[in-house]
């Protein structure tokens, strides 16, 4: 049977009510029985990030017809630097998308490997579903999954989180910085 | 891949017997996916616009409607800032018998009577309500700023 081949622009708002809908997870990495264990202050807060979600994303403009420029929210993973800090990123889907991956800067200042020191810029190298977004993408339209959406702004900010807390250790500049053209 | 036939019969039909002031184009390398004109119906604000829309036809068309929306800037209770449009036959209305013509008939037909009681867009729909003249004029400025005919 045929599978349909979802234009640009439907996969966007799909995405888009999907983010409106609140349904950014990222909650795989939850339960963690250990701050369950913890605190219970420490429920709380995993009970509001469940709630909230790990990420969360939007359009810049609400009016952007072609939708191409979107925001990002990171909330820090648990347990090192990042911990209880709120990370905002901008992510900018050109013509091509979804063959093409879309582009990706933190507009809060972060240090990690693979992230521009000068305006934020996350090299695709360095995160796996970036990296390989285009080879991926090829192969779905060759074998389409249509129940499953592998490559998604929601799941590039996700893999971005999961990359982080492999970094958690690293000491992080002050928090609520901006890389300068952001400020 | 194959598309299904009934898919085939309706961008045959589509092409063949056009419905008037209303066009719809398949993309080539995508035919489930259209380029369609709508002409502003005559005596509405949106008279002499041309409004763009895209289409697209689900994996489990007819089961489910087509996904539609506008790409031209239009001031209308129903339809809101991303062009999505707010129509029965389009959610719980549908039914396998519709066909991309009936909906963009719909479609064009909504133009020609705004229904601000079932809004997407409650600010213009506010408007329509309490001060018809204004959103008509507004709607007619639109009209002339995002949706005249490219030469």
């Amino acid at each position: 049977m045929a599978v349909a081949q979802v234009p640009r622009n439907f996969k966007l708002l799909a995405e888009l009510e999907k983010g409106e809908k609140g349904m950014g997870a990222g909650a795989s990495s939850f339960p963690c029985w250990r701050c369950v264990m913890n605190a219970g202050l420490t429920i709380l807060v995993i009970c509001f990030i469940r709630y909230t979600g790990a990420c969360s994303y939007g359009l810049e403009d609400p009016e952007d017809i072609l939708m191409t420029h979107w925001t990002g929210t990171i909330w820090g993973p648990p347990h090192g630097n990042h911990e209880n800090r709120i990370y905002e990123l901008k992510m900018e889907c050109g013509a091509n998308y979804p063959k093409e991956p879309p582009v990706i800067h933190f507009v809060s200042q972060i240090n990690l490997p693979g992230v521009s020191q000068t305006d934020g810029r996350v090299d695709p190298n360095y995160v796996g579903i970036l990296r390989d977004w285009t080879r991926i993408s090829a192969e779905l339209s060759r074998n389409p999954r249509p129940k499953e959406d592998p490559l998604s702004l929601e799941a590039a900010l996700i893999a971005i989180r999961k990359y982080m807390e492999e970094h958690k250790k690293l000491p992080q500049p002050p928090e609520g910085s901006k890389y300068p053209m952001y400020k | 891949m194959a598309l299904p036939k009934r898919i085939v019969k309706e961008t045959e039909r589509l092409m063949a017997e056009p419905v008037p002031g209303i066009s719809a184009v398949p993309h080539e390398d995508n035919l489930r996916y259209f380029d369609v004109e709508i002409h502003g119906p005559s005596q509405s604000p949106y008279e002499g616009g041309v409004f763009k829309l895209e289409l697209f036809l689900p994996d489990d068309y007819p089961m489910t409607p087509p996904k539609i929306r506008f790409l031209t800037k239009i001031y209308h209770p129903n339809v809101d800032k991303l062009g999505r449009i707010c129509l029965d036959v389009l959610k719980n209305n549908w039914s396998p018998a519709l066909q991309i013509r009936t909906i963009l008939l719909s479609i064009q037909a909504l133009l020609g009577a705004p229904n601000p009681d079932d809004p997407l867009a409650p600010d213009v729909a506010k408007t329509w309500k309490e001060n018809p003249s204004v959103a008509v004029a507004t709607a007619r400025e639109w009209t002339q700023q995002y949706a005249l005919p490219s030469q």
